[in-house]
């Protein structure tokens, strides 16, 4: 008996959530917290699993009747206290796009099913060539986020219920409150970490990821939906535990600082993702009103290894017309894609691939700074060939001086005076540098040093002596 | 390290030129000189002296030496002296040395390096004494050393030249006699009934003695060429015209006097029409879309015509043709209707052609995997819709400036030809279906020979083998001029020859090395010398970048070419020093870059062809002395071009530089990815408005590709082709040599001695 799972990792997404309830069981006998902290350990998850089942003939008639006392037992057992879990059938407007399309639902349609809950966890059962495909995703009703789509294959039918709460166990995204900001170290306290049975403790799972979110509470302390911001192209990754907190090291494309201090009305969340076999087009497009897709970009991804060492960049690909590029899953949850345009870096982000399916990145693009840059390098060239020509001669005319050939030296002494000169290329950069003056100020920033390094050679050029 | 090197970085690099050392010279290259040697009261020093004037260039009788001896040392030029004839114990002169020089490298068997001693003493000094017998026995020597090692072709060819120098030595006519029955036979056994019948005809001219010897061979060659000749009449008899045309040809080629043979030919020549083709190089058999390949080119338009067939130079619509219908503009202007001329059918069938086979062709021809995938096209085509059965809606991404072009790109999925048979030496193309276009009794079946190279090929054309050969090195144009059994026709479009690096080697992406390739090749001399062999051929000339230079001012075919973009000059200095800075080595290491002699060398790929190999022979050379290690190798005909190169010399036919752009530079075309300039570049041509806008933008792509070198420009050709002036009806100034082959007409030509 075989079975295919179609995550990267078999054994790390479940271990996510195992590895922070068991983070959380060890944290309930030890001494208590602040009260703050003990009540939010104490916080359980209300988790509505809404359910829709196309079986065909090949299960028995009552499968999706018994589906939710299995998940109830499931979930009773391997999260304790942690989860008040309820299953229902899905309502009818949602069964067939839960089944096959999990990615169309979106958030309005799920406002009647979150009610009381703060995660909707939706699964949809279908038989599929193999056996079965079991498909589930989680929407976190306060920081109104999904998580990825976790998928399974299950090739028998006496599998399916075990199968289905482990998508469930997969698709469930912790939630975590961020202590302590200490530059690229965020550490982390897991919610209702005190309510989880007792168990083995998990290994930390390699590069476990949470996206940090800003809540806005009034003061009483209620979270409620839609008043919850994502700090955009950050992520957190989990590198070591202490009791129910969570070491992480920072991973963002923004400027810092990217977490904000500690605010009474303005709670500092992370929320977990769960890692997905598949990919994210990230889509790359001209900042602006006008935004165009920016075509030609390199996309490289630089995985840290776990031992530490410094990331080597892979390539990706090359975005194509529409500014696509397909960045699949790496070797840790997160990946840092590196975006280049020709010899420049346009971008230096993090993200999850399969988190989303289509992730839009806009980028600061000056087109002019390409006829700029096409510019400088042609002057760089023409200096190149004007300093070695010049050197070929004035050793030419050494060689023809040590010969006694006192006429072919003559000679080339006027080809070196005709070729010396850097006047023209000095006429050429100022030229080039009064044009970029009128460029934008992000490409005039990044122009100037080139520039003037340029203009350092050429003067270097000029002063040396041509020859003897 | 930045691209922006130090000027002392380029400084280092100058010792590159220092000069190397010459090897010593043999003794008839130095200057000349005569050896006097003096008498025993002189101790008998020897003096190197100027060349004596004495008459003759010999000793004067004892009796004529009278006056002294005036002489001019060697080492002390400018002062005479004189030299009483009695101090002198003997004289030695410089033709003397030279031929001592020369018999001791015979002594040694080192008869290679003896040959251009002889050579230049028959030229400069041919009353030396004892160089007729010298000149003889060392022939005779190397004969000897050739039959030993089983060469009897290089021995025959020495016996031959012994025979003219002197027809009476001893033992030349047994030896002559006995190689050439053992290359007789030799030459049977491989059916090589004409290099036979050549040598015996050679030996009974020499010797008419040796007839005897030479009528058994004979006889054997005409019982077989009756006995083939019979299996004609049979075939023909059957209504099998091919096979027929096959054993009358065998049979006049194993003996073109067999009695009845040339009647029968013409006879089945009359039923079967078929026509021979020179070639240099064979395709594989179907035609494939590789970019320079002048075989797959040519035989298009038999095996899978093009939707539209480019006949002309004209950049308009009238420079293309479709057999099988026309464009018909739509009030949306990204929508043209490709519209079925009523009645067409396949080029093999009967079959009528329906709009959905338009269709199919379209979409193939923007699917990556198809064979016909053309990345030009692919970017245009939004849709295809089959509107009636006769039309096709074709929804383009843009609007087009060239429609005919853009519709080029489709391939009818099959030609008036399918192959039929396929060795080494040829391919048999015959006719699918007897429905043609012209108004000629049409063709039956086009064989292409292939030959080593067109000096063969035309070798072939004057012994009446082929009646046609397909291209011309330019070399060979000159002596041609005056040959009135040869006609010799142009192609309308010119080549452009490019060295492309591969995108998948670091050469791709270094600019200065590049740029050091470009310094280091005199693509002048190549052209004019190694190439049109010192003419000028209006056309042919160096480029500065990927288009085709117009031939006269305002030349339509040239609107892409910026003039004002200067060839590069060649700079073997600024070459070697600029590979020497290009050098990933040098940049870490300059002192050992420097000293560095163990580059591995850039690999050069090039078809089979013989203007691929002479100027990649060139440009190998001129690389070497700048510093710049190369090896060639040589892509056999329809081999793939694979990755095992650094360059890939290309000949492209630039027939719409609109389209063609894409094919070099664009996001799948031959130059790999292109720069983030040059792609902006080529999106702004894209939304072009018209011709003009187009023709500006294309020229900045000429700017930009001269300075970043994503292929390295070298020059154009005007390709020629030759017939025989008994074909009638080919296209005076063609795209490709079938353009019009159901205008032809062929007499038939039978191969002569």
């Amino acid at each position: 008996m075989t079975r295919r799972l179609s995550l990267s990792c078999a054994l790390w997404p479940p271990a996510l959530a195992a590895w922070a309830m068991s983070l959380l069981a060890g944290a309930s006998i030890r001494a208590a917290e602040p009260s703050q902290s003990a009540a939010w350990e104490l916080w359980p998850y209300r988790i509505h699993v809404v359910a829709s089942v196309e079986t065909g003939d090949r299960l028995a008639g009552n499968f999706e009747q018994e589906l939710p006392a299995v998940l109830k037992s499931r979930a009773a057992q391997v999260a304790g206290g942690s989860w008040k879990l309820e299953v229902d059938s899905a309502p009818a407007e949602l069964r067939r796009a839960i089944v096959h399309d999990l990615p169309s639902i979106d958030e309005k349609s799920l406002t009647p099913l979150a009610t009381k809950f703060d995660k909707v966890i939706l699964l949809g059962i279908r038989p599929s060539a193999g056996g079965f495909q079991i498909r589930a995703r989680e929407y976190d009703v306060v920081t109104s986020l999904w998580n990825s789509t976790v998928s399974l294959d299950v090739p028998q039918a006496e599998l399916l219920p075990h199968e289905a709460f482990r998508a469930v166990w997969t698709a469930f995204a912790p939630l975590a409150r961020i202590e302590k900001v200490e530059g690229e170290l965020i550490t982390l306290r897991l919610r209702a970490g005190a309510l989880v049975p007792r168990d083995k403790p998990l290994p930390l799972p390699p590069g476990a990821a949470f996206r940090p979110v800003l809540v806005e509470s009034d003061a009483g302390g209620p979270f409620a939906p839609g008043k919850s911001t994502l700090i955009e192209w950050t992520f957190l990754t989990a590198t070591e535990s202490s009791g129910s907190g969570v070491t992480c090291r920072l991973h963002t494309g923004l400027k810092s600082p990217v977490i904000p201090d500690y605010h009474p009305q303005r709670q500092r969340w992370a929320i977990g993702v769960s890692p997905s076999s598949s990919g994210t087009t990230l889509r790359l497009v001209s900042r602006g009103n006008d935004a165009e897709p920016l075509e030609g970009c390199d996309v490289w991804a630089e995985d840290a290894p776990s031992s530490g060492a410094a990331a080597k960049p892979v390539a990706i690909g090359r975005s194509n017309r529409r500014g696509e590029v397909l960045v699949p899953a790496g070797p840790q949850a997160v990946r840092t894609v590196v975006i280049r345009h020709g010899d420049d870096v346009l971008a230096r982000v993090p993200i999850v691939p399969g988190l989303v399916e289509e992730l839009p990145l806009a980028l600061a693009f000056d087109r002019k700074r390409l006829e700029f840059e096409s510019a400088l390098d042609q002057l760089a060239d023409d200096l190149i060939d004007a300093a070695a020509r010049r050197e070929v001669l004035a050793e030419r005319i050494r060689a023809a001086e040590q010969a006694g050939q006192t006429q072919d030296a003559a000679k080339l002494r006027d080809q070196l005076r005709d070729a010396g000169s850097a006047d023209a290329l000095l006429a050429r950069l100022d030229k080039l540098q009064q044009s970029v003056q009128t460029a934008g100020d992000a490409t005039r920033r990044h122009l100037e040093p080139k520039l003037a390094e340029l203009r350092r050679t050429i003067e270097q050029l000029q002063a040396k002596p041509a020859a003897k | 390290m930045s691209r922006w090197v130090s000027i002392s970085f380029v400084c280092a690099w100058a010792v590159l030129l220092v000069a190397g050392v010459c090897a010593a010279d043999p003794l008839y290259l130095t200057r000349p000189f005569d050896e006097i040697t003096l008498d025993e009261n002189n101790a008998g020093v020897r003096l190197k002296v100027q060349p004596l004037a004495l008459p003759g260039r010999k000793l004067p009788d004892p009796a004529d030496r009278k006056d002294d001896l005036e002489i001019e040392l060697v080492d002390r030029p400018g002062e005479r002296f004189r030299l009483g004839w009695n101090n002198i114990a003997g004289i030695r002169f410089f033709e003397e040395m030279v031929l001592a020089e020369a018999q001791a490298l015979i002594k040694d068997e080192r008869f290679d390096e003896a040959y251009p001693y002889f050579q230049f003493l028959e030229t400069k000094f041919p009353k030396t004494p004892g160089l007729k017998d010298a000149v003889e026995n060392y022939l005779w020597a190397q004969i000897a050393g050739e039959l030993k090692n089983g060469r009897n072709d290089a021995a025959l060819a020495l016996l031959v030249e012994l025979h003219q120098r002197n027809p009476q030595r001893p033992g030349l006519s047994a030896a002559l006699e006995r190689v050439t029955v053992t290359l007789v036979e030799k030459h049977l056994a491989e059916e090589n009934h004409r290099a036979a019948r050549g040598l015996l005809r050679n030996l009974t001219q020499r010797y008419p003695a040796a007839a005897a010897t030479a009528a058994p061979y004979e006889t054997q060659m005409r019982d077989k060429a009756a006995a083939r000749l019979e299996t004609a009449r049979q075939a023909l008899a059957a209504g099998k015209f091919r096979e027929a045309h096959q054993a009358a040809r065998q049979a006049l080629g194993i003996w073109p006097e067999v009695e009845g043979g040339r009647a029968l030919a013409q006879e089945i020549h009359r039923k079967y029409p078929s026509i021979s083709v020179a070639v240099t190089s064979l395709p594989e058999g179907a035609a494939r879309s590789v970019a320079g390949d002048w075989a797959a080119r040519r035989t298009q338009s038999l095996l899978a015509p093009r939707l539209f067939e480019k006949t002309s130079p004209a950049i308009d619509s009238s420079g293309y043709r479709s057999s099988f219908g026309e464009i018909v503009k739509e009030k949306n202007p990204r929508q043209i209707v490709f519209r079925l001329r009523p009645g067409t059918r396949w080029p093999h069938t009967d079959r009528p052609l329906t709009a959905h086979d338009v269709a199919r062709w379209l979409l193939a021809a923007s699917d990556t995997p198809h064979s016909s995938f053309d990345p030009a096209w692919a970017g245009w085509l939004a849709s295809v819709a089959v509107r009636k059965d006769s039309e096709v809606l074709i929804e383009l991404a843009r609007p087009p400036l060239a429609p005919e072009a853009l519709l080029h790109a489709a391939t009818v999925a099959a030609g008036p030809f399918r192959v039929d048979a396929q060795v080494p030496e040829q391919i048999v193309f015959v006719r699918q279906a007897t429905t043609h276009g012209g108004d000629a009794a049409p063709l039956s079946e086009v064989v292409e020979r292939a030959y080593a190279d067109s000096s063969a090929a035309l070798e072939g054309l004057r012994r009446g083998e082929v009646s046609v050969v397909d291209r011309i090195s330019p070399w060979e144009l000159k002596s041609l001029a005056s040959n009135k059994e040869i006609a010799v026709g142009r192609y309308a479009l010119p080549s452009v020859h490019l060295l492309v690096p591969n995108p998948r080697r670091p050469l791709a992406a270094n600019r200065t090395l590049k740029r050091a390739i470009l310094y280091g090749i005199d693509r002048q001399s190549i052209l004019r010398l190694a190439l049109l062999d010192g003419r000028t051929i209006a056309g042919c000339q160096c480029l500065s970048g990927p288009f085709p230079r117009g031939e006269v001012n305002n030349d339509p075919h040239g609107y892409a070419y910026d003039e004002e973009v200067p060839v590069r000059p060649y700079d073997p200095g600024l070459a070697l020093a600029l590979a020497g800075i290009s050098s990933p080595q040098s940049q870490a290491d300059q002192k050992t870059a420097a000293a560095d002699t163990a580059k591995p060398p850039l690999v050069i790929a090039h078809r089979a062809e013989p203007i691929a190999r002479v100027a990649c022979q060139s440009i190998a050379r001129q690389l070497q002395s700048v510093g710049i290690p190369v090896t060639l190798r040589e892509l056999p005909a329809a081999q793939p071009v694979g990755d095992d190169h650094d360059l890939l010399y290309v000949e492209l036919p630039i027939e719409e530089p609109l389209l063609d752009v894409w094919r070099l530079f664009g996001p799948q075309g031959i130059a790999g990815a292109p720069s983030p300039a040059m792609l902006a570049t080529l999106r702004e041509l894209e939304s072009a408005a018209d011709v003009f806008q187009a023709a500006e933008k294309l020229r900045a792509i000429h700017r930009l590709a001269a300075a970043e070198l994503p292929v390295i420009p070298l020059w154009q050709l005007v390709d020629h082709f030759a017939f025989h002036p008994a074909i009638k009806g080919l296209a005076p100034r063609p795209v490709s040599l079938y353009q019009d082959i159901d205008q032809w007409q062929v007499e038939l030509r039978l191969p002569t001695e």
